[in-house]
């Protein structure tokens, strides 16, 4: 029997024993980009330093009418950095992970010991950061953080999304020759995906379902299977139901299924089955892929509120990956 | 599949709209509605497609109005099957059960020796049922929990249960060197609560019956049940942990009386329970025993406190969707 | 139940896609190759067509394990004979990452970043597809080894002697020194060593070394020619026979214009393409496909500035072209193609048949008069009077209606309000409410017929009946992928209603109207729902959206039918060459298939060119609207059709809250 490493923020960073970290976090229209920080003045988390990255997305009447949220959340993240030193690194949506988020921009300090909060980062940017970090010998002990949010509208969140390619960081590097199987991680939006899908049925087609949370997820998530599926599934196509917010058991399901064969990865789903696919990833070799449609704008409301515990703090999820300069996945 | 075929070629909203819900209680069928335990031992329900025994559901409705707000409104029908059961299980040991037996223990979850010393803790655990329709084996087997040789169902065990020889067998027991080492931590796992009388009762005699730390981790709770449970627990002065694994929303409940956040379609739904109640004279109250008004089933069996719509059967009411085993 | 849904003969629309090779030659129809011929011959070709047009299925024929399963299973391959001296390797843009080798573009000097990008491009490129090369070589002697005999027009030879002049020759070769190491003894070997070389730019550019590996820039040739030198190197060492013709693939040739789109730098990946076409070079020749048809524009080879002469470095087969039906129906090739599929799918399910299949079992379509008459029913005549008009006509037109006549009685309402007889005031003449004026002129019936019943189902709210044969080909918009949909939802319908009947299989169903009904209104949501999970979904999904609506609503408007060709929009030419946001937009919903479009003869005195745009006829029942076009579409503009675009909602998904918008006579968004 055992237990990965993950959690509750305030349960597991005690644990850790690190005394003050380097804070990566990135500000947006989303109101729980603060939660981190605001966990930072009540909990034991002491910050040394701190990396703010601040993106742009592309012209559209959404960029337009979260600006107004935008600044809001930079002045409060501002001002909850208070005398933490920090710097601002700026970017667009559409850029290259790798001109933005390697460690010299992210860590420039070379701290020991780094948060990494994936709560508005979108995907592409925190999985080769993840990647990045996990491979720097000077990071010894790597911490990623996740705050839920209240609720999420019920309507489209995205849009535009841009055809699938391989994140950076994570091409496939060798085939075994046999086609890959396609693990599909579900979520609200269909993002472009429906020949990569269409195409896949043909080998071997998985969705990863995360469950729990139930309703209102569960019921949204059928939605996009129901949009997502192959007029006719093949017989073997599987739905694996994992915890929406276990990372770990990702990492490990993939690994296994990894082993016999290529795998391609499609991360539609919650941030943690991302970053769950994306070390699982690192973990096979070179055999597996991840890809992603990028969309080109946010509802401004993507979400609203960060999600309470029942004694009414915000819900921080963080998985520590490294400790002490070992790997933990 | 008369009724839902007339709303494929009516009008264009209709149309899309049946579509939609068609396509996804399709595929809900597939890999969820289909594993329903109760339909699956008669034969010839078990040969008939779900969407076809949907639709025959469908016509025990009077009006077609009630019929079209029942059909929408399914979709927030929750059901349990056996993939989330399996999933279910997994976290309530590994997010709930272990995390716990790690707080009590002080382990560091970081030490090279984690995993003996929990498996050490583990053994001194008892994992034990609510009640019977929870399948502690299953649990056991899929987590690859061990349990300890006797695994009550602690509601079996209020009404038929001897204190003394609980608790006789609590500190006998023995590890497998045959030393003794008494059982020092009670976990009790329950798949469904309604409203948390039934979930309670047997929790009230666990703190009587068991001198040690209780961990009650549902799979499953409906609101009422999760307030009740929670205040229980805050009543125990710490000797009870209530850790659920799942919380239903409200949208899997409809109440009696309008809540603020409904999904707009409940008003019709709760109108066509009402008249469907009526219909069918069913004994169990409209919005199912104890008024829960569940919107959930799972693979085995439909609890009763969802609406009797779903699964009662009366002369006026000859299909049930999910039709319930009940005890006597 | 399960089980029944495998027994559907179109279940797995896709298996003549890609992969299973004996279930692609159970399923490929040689029909598509009889007006394809040049893709075995010695030229260039680009391969055009939609998602679901046989592009990828006609690509695919080109593989060597394709190939060999035709040989095994004794099926007559279906090129000509005198054309089956050839050998192919290829590449899929998207499975190799192209866009991997434009993401370090950043970290290069901004002055030589083009250039540098094109070079890896192009070296990545030639790893790639000589690796692939020497990949089917090997696996074609295996298979020669193993079945004498097979491929007789390719016979391989890896005898010692013969591998060891390639090699020699190999080495001599320019583009190949140092493009593999020093002293290989083997074809093996060789492919080896390039495997190698594709994984150290996957190294580098998936970031799991930081230098860039020196010796590949030392070793790096233009586009094209270590193919080129290896297929001579193969000829004249006689690994393979002298005449062997080596045809290289590169589909998703669309790919590049997003990876040029979001890299921002500019044409350079399509121009690395096309300076391999460029060259000319006999001893390879280029198989693209692509979706788009926008392989005209920028064609500018890399370095050279020299466009691309169409018909001299390449011909194109445009499957599109092959398939739409032309002026004549005579002649059609598609409903010989899909007749064919079908067969071959009956076939492999095991169900015999005697004579046309699909007239066994979608029957005739029906006539107008007779679906006119199941719109109404049994209902009372509903057609709307002027007050003014003679009761005699009134009477006389209810009478049609009563005796059974409903489209006649519908016909004559629609007549009286003509400008024509307005202006001679017949509605006012009770004299002449007799004998069916309107048929004086066959062309007026039949220009309306469609529309009329449109507007009687629409009265009722009713769904609008296809059936038979003829319809179903007419809906498929000679896209198999989509006449597939139509078959399998039909089918699937059937099984519902018929489960006893289907438990039988014995001889083919005959569907019934309503299962048709039913089941192309499903294909019909399925085709428009792949829409909303495709590229760019959120604008194509508003435009057809819009557009669906557009049209139905001033059909059903035109109570006179004045228009009945309103179900096609068409704009002139020189708009589409405005920064205008919905150009784009339109191009998509071409390219994508969701729009038809065609050449528009004005009828306009000014006789400036314009461009006509139908939905594709499976996206009409969805919006109720015909599929036939007839007459003159709506002459508009881009700024009229932005007011129609604008006033799309966003979709969203299927909660409680989009489900408001229903109410009589409220036209939501579909599905949304």
């Amino acid at each position: 029997m055992s237990i990965k490493p993950w959690g509750s923020i305030d349960w597991l960073l005690p644990r850790t024993k690190v005394e003050a970290w380097h804070l990566i976090t990135s500000s947006s229209f989303e109101e729980r980009c603060v939660g981190i920080l605001l966990c930072s003045q009540q909990v034991e988390l002491k910050l040394t330093s701190a990396t703010l990255l601040r993106l742009t997305n592309p012209p559209s009447d959404f960029w337009t009418d979260a600006q107004p949220a935008i600044n809001k959340n930079v002045e409060a993240m501002h001002a909850l950095l208070d005398q933490t030193p920090f710097n601002e690194v700026e970017g667009k949506l559409l850029a290259m992970p790798s001109s933005l988020v390697r460690p010299s921009s992210l860590n420039p300090d070379d701290c020991e010991s780094v948060i990494l909060d994936i709560t508005t980062i979108p995907k592409r940017f925190f999985l080769f950061a993840m990647q990045q970090l996990m491979r720097s010998e000077k990071v010894k002990n790597l911490v990623i953080t996740y705050t839920k949010a209240k609720e999420y509208p019920e309507a489209a969140l995205c849009e535009n999304a841009l055809p699938p390619t391989a994140l950076q960081g994570f091409a496939r590097m060798s085939a075994t020759g046999e086609s890959p199987r396609l693990i599909v991680g579900v979520g609200y939006m269909p993002l472009s995906v429906e020949e990569l899908v269409e195409q896949a049925k043909n080998v071997k087609l998985d969705f990863i379902f995360p469950f729990p949370p139930a309703s209102p997820a569960f019921r949204r998530n059928w939605d996009l299977l129901a949009m997502l599926m192959p007029t006719d599934p093949p017989r073997n196509t599987d739905i694996h139901r994992v915890h929406g917010m276990d990372a770990f058991e990702i990492c490990e399901r993939i690994k296994a299924w990894g082993e016999s064969r290529d795998v391609d990865l499609l991360p539609l789903g919650p941030k943690p089955h991302a970053l769950g696919m994306a070390m699982a990833a690192m973990r096979l070799d070179g055999h597996a892929e991840v890809l992603y449609s990028q969309p080109q704008s946010y509802r401004p409301n993507y979400s609203t509120g960060i999600a309470a515990d029942a004694s009414g703090r915000p819900q921080i999820l963080a998985y520590c990956l490294k400790l002490n300069g070992r790997d933990l996945f | 599949m008369s009724i839902i075929n007339t709303w494929s070629t009516s009008t264009i909203e209709r149309q899309n709209a049946t579509f939609k819900l068609k396509q996804l209680y399709e595929l809900q069928a597939i890999f969820l509605f289909d594993q329903y335990e109760p339909v699956l031992a008669n034969p010839a329900e078990a040969a008939m497609s779900f969407i076809n025994r949907l639709d025959r559901w469908l016509s025990c409705f009077s009006d077609p109005i009630d019929q079209w707000a029942v059909f929408r409104t399914f979709q927030y029908f929750f059901f349990v099957g056996k993939d989330e059961t399996d999933e279910l299980y997994r976290c309530a040991v590994n997010h709930k059960l272990l995390p716990w037996l790690v707080e009590q223990e002080k382990l560091d979850i970081f030490s090279p020796d984690l995993s003996s010393q929990l498996n050490d803790v583990v053994s001194q655990t008892w994992p034990c049922p609510v009640t019977d329709s929870l399948r502690i084996n299953s649990l056991l087997h899929r987590t690859n929990l061990k349990g300890q040789s006797l695994r009550p169902d602690w509601l079996s065990l209020k009404e038929l249960g001897d204190k003394d020889r609980i608790a006789k067998y609590i500190s006998n027991r023995k590890n497998s060197r045959g030393e003794i080492t008494p059982i020092k931590y009670l976990v009790l796992f329950e798949d469904f609560v309604g409203s948390g009388s039934q979930c309670g009762r047997a929790a009230k005699f666990a703190l009587e019956g068991f001198d040690g730390p209780i961990l009650l981790a549902p799979l499953v709770v409906c609101h009422p049940g999760d307030k009740y449970l929670r205040d229980l627990a805050s009543k125990s002065n710490g000797r009870l942990t209530y850790d659920p694994v799942v919380v239903l929303s409200a949208e899997c409940l409809v109440s009696e009386q309008p809540t603020i956040g409904e999904p707009s379609s409940f008003p019709s739904l709760r109108l066509a329970m009402k008249n469907g109640h009526t219909k069918g004279n069913f004994s169990d109250p409209a919005f199912g025993y104890e008024g829960v008004g569940s919107l959930a089933s799972s693979y085995s069996n439909c609890p009763n406190n969802s609406p009797p719509i779903f699964h009662g059967v009366t002369s006026t009411w000859p299909y049930p969707l999910f039709p319930r085993k009940g005890r006597a | 139940m399960v089980a029944l849904r495998f027994d559907n003969p179109f279940h797995d629309l896709w298996v003549t896609e890609i992969l299973d090779s004996n279930a692609f030659v159970q399923m490929f129809s040689p029909l598509l190759v009889t007006d394809a011929e040049e893709l075995f011959s010695s030229g260039h070709v680009v391969v055009r067509g939609r998602q679901g047009s046989g592009k990828s299925m006609l690509l695919n024929l080109l593989q060597t394990s394709t190939r060999v399963a035709y040989a095994k299973s004794k099926t007559e391959f279906p090129a000509p004979p005198k054309q089956r001296a050839f050998i192919s390797a290829g590449v899929q843009l998207t499975k190799e990452s192209a866009s991997l080798v434009a993401s370090r573009a950043d970290e290069l000097p901004e002055d030589q970043r083009m250039k540098l990008v094109a070079a890896n491009f192009a070296d990545y490129l030639n790893s790639l597809l000589s690796s692939d090369l020497i990949r089917n070589i090997l696996f074609l002697a295996v298979e020669q080894e193993k079945n004498s005999g097979i491929l007789s027009e390719v016979n391989i030879n890896l005898s010692a002697k013969t591998q060891q002049r390639f090699i020699d020759l190999l080495y001599q070769a320019e583009a190949w020194n140092g493009f593999i190491p020093k002293e290989l003894q083997s074809l093996k070997d060789i492919g080896t060593a390039l495997e190698g070389r594709i994984r150290s730019y996957k190294s580098y550019f998936n970031f799991q070394t930081d230098e860039f590996p020196r010796e590949l820039v030392a070793s790096r040739s233009p586009a094209g020619e270590p193919m080129a030198e290896l297929a001579e190197a193969l000829r004249e060492s006689g690994v393979m026979p002298a005449n062997t013709l080596v045809l290289l693939r590169i589909d998703q040739h669309e790919e590049l214009f997003e990876l040029e789109r979001h890299t921002n730098l500019g044409t350079v990946f399509r121009q690395v393409i096309n300076s391999a076409l460029a060259k000319r070079d006999p001893r390879v020749a280029y198989r693209i496909g692509t979706r788009h048809y926008a392989w005209d524009r920028d064609i500018t080879a890399w370095g050279s500035g020299a466009p691309l002469e169409a018909m001299r470095d390449y011909s194109i087969i445009d499957l599109d072209q092959i398939l739409k039906r032309g002026e004549h129906t005579k002649g059609w090739k598609f409903p010989l193609f899909a007749a064919d599929v079908v067969s071959k799918r009956l076939d492999a399910a095991g169900l015999r048949f005697q004579g046309n299949s699909m007239e066994t079992m979608f029957g005739k379509s029906l006539e107008p008069a007779d679906r006119a008459r199941r719109y109404v029913g049994d209902t009372k005549c509903a057609l709307q009077f002027e007050e003014t008009w003679a009761p005699a006509w009134k009477a006389y037109i209810e009478k049609l209606w009563n005796d059974g006549e409903p489209l006649e009685a519908k016909f004559g309402e629609v007549w009286l309000r003509q400008q024509t007889q307005v202006k001679q005031k017949v509605a006012d003449d009770e004299t002449r409410a007799h004998s069916t004026p309107w048929r004086k002129s066959k062309w007026w019936v039949k220009e309306r017929n469609e529309v009329a019943l449109m507007q009687l189902a629409g009265s009722r709210q009713q769904a609008l009946i296809w059936s038979g044969e003829r319809q179903i080909i007419d809906l498929a918009g000679h896209n198999i992928l989509a006449f597939m949909t139509i078959c399998k939802s039909v089918w699937a319908t059937w099984q519902r209603r018929n489960p006893a009947d289907a438990e039988k299989r014995s001889a083919l169903p005959n569907f019934s109207v309503e299962d048709q009904v039913i089941g192309i209104s499903e294909a019909s949501q399925i085709w428009f729902k792949k829409i909303q999970v495709g590229l760019e979904a959120n604008q194509r999904t508003r435009l057809i959206s819009g557009l669906g609506q557009w049209f139905r609503r001033r059909m059903l408007g035109d109570r006179a039918i004045s228009n009945p060709g309103h179900s096609g929009f068409s704009l002139l030419e020189n708009e589409l060459s405005s920064d205008h946001f919905l150009v784009p937009i339109i191009k998509a919903c071409r390219d994508h298939g969701d729009l038809m479009e065609s050449q528009h003869t004005t009828k306009e005195k000014n006789q400036a060119q314009r461009l006509k745009w139908y939905l594709h006829p499976l996206l009409c029942p969805l919006f109720r609207i015909p599929h036939i076009r007839t007459k003159e579409p709506i002459y508009t503009s881009l700024y009229e059709l932005q007011d129609i675009y604008n006033n799309q909602r966003r979709p969203g998904p299927i909660a409680d809250e989009t489900l408001k918008a229903e109410s009589e006579g409220q036209l939501g968004l579909p599905g949304f």
